[in-house]
């Protein structure tokens, strides 16, 4: 599965690079991050997409880290479910999803730093950090 | 051109949820088995930012498709749902259905003469009643004339063919159909020009208020006479005769067609037992602007009575511009208050052999006649002052009188284009009537108010006026209809409605049994009455006619039409 490759450029957002492509476990590993960036709502054509980990984790001044961990849960289940229900016959294929797992990694000035580490049922994993 | 993403399309927030996962997923379906290794799921740039708006496209598109299937249905559009204006009207011109801007307006101009001899018109003619606009025969034939007949001629059956009637001591008329996109009202009564020269023409006007051609206001209105005319695109059917007759005229407040096996088909029986009766359509029409007053001035003869009853009449072939539906007086063109006349006489024949028992409820074919009988004073001369006529040798004294009728102005227009041979059902005899008349003579509602409320009696009698002068086939008269304009006035409920009246076939009260040639003929010896049906009670709710036997004069609820005077109707509070 061959998709177009993105730039995740931290502070300064996401790039297209319309001229790369990724595949594999790299494919998926940027879809995951994509879903899990995925705002509850923001997809006019599929509204039940995405999951609302930012809105909650901005939505509060004062940082518990139990309670973010709990969010960032919830976002990787959602994300997961966003990529299963549209992934179809992949599910039996060697690269299908298994898991997503996000970890708290650290909080500065209102945003967090979070590990997003996606696993294949091939038995493939990559981690990747982001912030939200 | 229409636009068809503009006139149909909805805007993407307007699609559901659920549609635009179905697109979307359709969109997937059709893409992946060419781009197999693209991943198209939501997630990636492709999934995101190609397939889900292609989605969007998609689904816009069902919806636009889905709408346009529905204004292509016009049992949709007849219901009121319509999307696109613009395609709607366009489509239904198709079936030659168009909205009011494209009616052709239609009039009746009267020509006035001085002379009573036949003439012709050419249909180049063009009329013109004070405003832009230009009027031309409404012709009903290719002919490239009118044809106007003598006065004194009998209708002869021929398309765009009309009898010159005197209207005054020396000037004769001819009402004729004329047709024109009108931007400007014309009323009755307008001083008309004439584009060509016609011999002893002296005078144009229009003989009512032209009528505009509006039909359906709304394209619901457009789609259901659409929907009559495919239904009734059969040769010689009741449908199609009543599609046709509102597609001329939309505004005709009666149309019933009467085929042959009806039980109000009277036409002369076949001549042999095993003759077939002949396929026949009457159709039964009547304009709003039925039962109009006219008042005509015609020349009648002074002569002893030819019945030798030693006094002396007056007598004239009628030769009415319209055929009546009831006439209302004959009197002296000089008389102010005081009657001169004592009693008068009309009689009826028919100048076709196809009108059974003279049942002509209006048909060109009528012929009537007047037989006045004057006052006079004690030397038995009449108090009417007469003139006198020589030709050759034979001096003829006579005095101008003033018939005043009711009748259908624009029943001949409709009469010359259905019964024309370009029109009528190949093979079909076809007549147009106006009706077996039902005058009302007496209309008492007695009716239960609330205590302090006021009721609106001058506006009830109005719109009893204006509902049972309208009512006629497709919309009969209905006895609920007086419930319901007397509950609008302000009354509480209606308990009684007392009717009284008479149907009659003709304005004639007597049927003329021989020939007429120069009316001296025994006319009283060789006629029978006319017998009037008459009705006479209490009517009750589930009445929805005043109609006699079906044997009377053909009069049913598909063909009876109403007539009442204003001061015919009695309101009392009980």
């Amino acid at each position: 599965m061959r998709s177009v490759k993105l730039n995740f450029n931290g502070d300064s957002g996401i790039g297209i690079d319309w001229g790369s492509e990724v595949s594999g476990m790299q494919g998926l590993t940027q879809k995951v991050c994509v879903n899990v960036m995925t705002d509850d709502g923001s997809d006019q054509v599929l509204p039940e997409r995405g999951n609302t980990a930012a809105k909650e984790l901005l939505g509060h001044g004062s940082f518990d880290y139990t309670r973010i961990q709990h969010t960032l849960n919830f976002a990787a289940l959602d994300a997961m479910r966003d990529i299963r229900i549209y992934q179809g016959d992949l599910l039996s294929s060697a690269n299908s999803l298994k898991s997503v797992q996000l970890l708290l990694v650290d909080v500065t000035s209102g945003q967090a730093t979070v590990a997003i580490e996606v696993a294949n049922t091939a038995g493939e994993s990559t981690q990747t950090v982001t912030k939200l | 051109m229409i636009d068809f993403t503009t006139e149909y399309y909805p805007d993407v927030s307007e699609i559901s949820d659920e549609a635009l996962a179905t697109a979307r997923e359709a969109v997937v379906a059709y893409l992946s088995p060419e781009f197999d290794d693209i991943d198209l799921s939501p997630g990636t740039p492709t999934g995101d930012l190609v397939v889900s708006p292609l989605a969007a496209y998609r689904a816009a598109g069902t919806v636009g498709m889905n709408r346009l299937l529905s204004d292509l249905d016009l049992a949709n559009v007849a219901d009121g749902l319509i999307y696109s204006c613009d395609f709607v009207k366009a489509y239904l011109g198709n079936f030659g259905v168009y909205d009011v801007e494209n009616f052709s307006s239609t009039g009746v101009a009267r020509l006035v003469f001085q002379e009573p001899t036949a003439t012709t018109l050419s249909k180049a003619i063009r009329f013109n009643f004070g405003t832009d606009d230009e009027f031309y025969p409404k012709m009903a034939s290719q002919a490239s004339n009118v044809t106007i007949l003598a006065a004194g001629a009998s209708y002869d059956g021929s398309p765009d063919t009309y009898v010159l009637s005197q209207t005054s001591t020396s000037t004769w008329a001819v009402d004729i159909p004329v047709e024109a996109t009108m931007t400007a009202p014309v009323e009755a009564g307008a001083t008309g020009t004439a584009s060509l020269t016609v011999t002893d023409l002296v005078g144009v006007a229009s003989a009512i208020d032209f009528m505009e051609g509006v039909g359906p206001t709304t394209l619901s209105g457009l789609a259901f006479m659409a929907r009559k005319l495919a239904s009734a695109l059969t040769s010689g059917s009741r449908a199609s005769m009543h599609a046709m007759a509102f597609q001329n005229w939309p505004e005709l407040s009666m149309v019933s067609a009467i085929v042959t096996g009806d039980s109000e088909m009277q036409r002369m029986p076949a001549s042999t037992a095993i003759a077939l009766q002949p396929p026949s359509v009457d159709l039964y029409v009547r304009s709003k602007q039925d039962m109009t007053l006219i008042q005509q001035t015609i020349r009648m003869d002074y002569m002893p009575d030819p019945e030798g009853s030693g006094d002396y009449v007056f007598r004239a072939a009628a030769g009415l511009l319209h055929n009546p539906s009831l006439i209302d007086s004959v009197e002296w063109v000089s008389s102010t208050t005081e009657s001169y006349v004592t009693s008068y006489t009309t009689y009826t024949q028919s100048a076709s052999a196809d009108i059974a028992s003279n049942e002509h409820c209006g048909t060109r074919y009528e012929n009537l006649f007047i037989e006045v009988v004057p006052v006079v004073d004690g030397g038995g001369s009449p108090l009417i002052s007469l003139s006198e006529e020589t030709v050759g040798m034979v001096t003829t004294q006579y005095a101008m009188f003033t018939v005043s009728y009711y009748c259908d102005p624009v029943l001949t227009t409709v009469a010359n284009t259905i019964e024309s041979p370009d029109y009528k059902p190949v093979g079909v005899s076809t007549l147009v009537k106006s009706g077996p008349l039902a005058n009302i003579e007496v209309l008492e509602i007695s009716f239960k108010k609330s205590r302090g409320y006021k009721t609106a009696l001058t506006a009830a009698r109005t719109n009893l006026v204006d509902y049972i002068n309208n009512a006629g086939e497709p919309q009969p008269f209905r006895v609920t209809e007086i419930h319901d304009i007397l509950k609008a006035a302000g009354a509480d409920y209606v308990t009684d409605i007392y009717l009284n009246g008479s149907i009659s076939p003709t304005a004639a009260t007597k049927i003329l049994d021989i020939a007429v040639v120069d009316n001296t003929e025994l006319w009283l010896s060789n006629s029978h009455a006319v017998v009037p049906v008459s009705f006479d009670g209490v009517a009750e709710m589930h009445t929805s006619i005043l109609a006699g036997p079906t044997d009377s004069w053909a009069a049913t609820t598909r063909t009876l039409k109403y007539h009442i005077k204003p001061a015919n109707i009695n309101f009392i509070e009980v």
